[in-house]
């Protein structure tokens, strides 16, 4: 029996049942084929979903990072600089007061100093090292800064990826000499920070208002001097 | 069983299965493309979402509430209130201050 059925398969007369299979089969892969295209799409779009807030995420820590260093306040202060003798040397500086975000964590990297070649063997001192003071001065560098650092940039909100920053300085510092790079997920960008601060277009009200520092006596710590005397 | 292994009328059956076979390829890939159509239509109307969340999470038309973005170095960490934006019915944010 099976025979004749094979020889009814293999037949030539009439409609042949093998046609039929085979046309099974064509339409069970035409039909496969369509329905993994249609997946793939869906596939697809979810991985694009991804990536998009990796975007998004990326360009927002961007953003915050700009804003966060231009809402600095650029300031002339006077910097205090011991030269290896009994005197002290003061020279002015570009400095960025930090307003408690980002710049407070860079703020040592980012604020420059004008004559770099000298002064750059200082430490820049914070605001909390003086009472009650608005004004930030600097030391003799006791630590060497570095040249690269990385923030992690991430959100109380399931939605916003985390955003690796690499911040790189260049021998200057400054705000405007600072290249960032952002990695989130597998999007990835780069800028270039440039604030330009200007020393001698703010010289003028700063020179008056800034402060003074300069080791005490003992040199044991850096005091605040108005017109020459010492506040504290 | 009789007709299949006479040699009369076998065109018969055969046509018989053919047709049922037949039916068969054209039903499962009827239900395929249906199903491969509804699966486009449904990208295509995420995508549509899609689009509409990103438009609105970069123009910043929609605010979703405050956050809170925390920048960690090796040196401490600060906190930066922050205002996020997107659709609800979307996963896309982005924020700014």
């Amino acid at each position: 029996m099976i025979h004749r059925f094979k020889e009814k398969l293999h037949g030539n007369r009439g409609a042949s049942t093998v046609f039929a299979i085979i046309l099974l089969l064509i339409c069970s892969f035409a039909g496969s084929a369509a329905l993994a295209s249609a997946n793939t799409n869906i596939s697809r779009f979810d991985k694009r979903v991804e990536y998009q807030q990796s975007y998004l995420s990326a360009s927002s820590a961007a953003r915050l990072i700009i804003d966060e260093i231009k809402s600095c306040e650029p300031i002339t202060a006077t910097v205090a600089n011991k030269n290896g003798e009994a005197d002290f040397d003061f020279a002015y500086g570009s400095l960025l007061r930090p307003n408690g975000g980002l710049c407070q964590l860079i703020w040592e990297d980012i604020c420059k100093i004008t004559e770099s070649a000298f002064y750059a063997e200082a430490d820049l001192v914070r605001e909390d090292s003086f009472d009650g003071s608005a004004w930030q001065g600097m030391a003799l560098r006791s630590v060497d800064l570095p040249d690269e650092r990385e923030l992690i940039i991430s959100a109380d909100d399931e939605n916003i990826m985390a955003v690796t920053a690499r911040l790189s300085y260049s021998e200057e510092r400054g705000a405007e000499n600072l290249h960032v790079s952002l990695l989130c997920g597998e999007y990835g960008l780069g800028f270039d920070v440039g604030i330009e601060v200007d020393i001698s277009g703010i010289a003028p009200i700063s020179h008056e208002a800034a402060a003074e520092f300069k080791f005490n006596t003992d040199r044991t710590e850096i005091v605040r001097t108005d017109g020459g005397e010492e506040s504290r | 069983m009789k007709k299949l292994l006479s040699s009369r009328g076998e065109t018969i059956v055969e046509t018989l299965t053919s047709i049922a076979l037949l039916a068969l390829a054209m039903a499962i890939l009827a239900t395929m493309l249906t199903a491969a159509y509804r699966l486009d239509k449904s990208a295509e109307e995420e995508e549509e979402r899609l689009s509409a969340a990103l438009r609105s999470a970069e123009l910043f038309t929609n605010t979703v509430g405050s956050k809170n973005i925390t920048i960690t170095s090796d040196s401490g960490s600060v906190s930066v209130g922050v205002e996020a934006y997107g659709e609800p019915n979307s996963s896309l944010r982005t924020y700014k201050k």
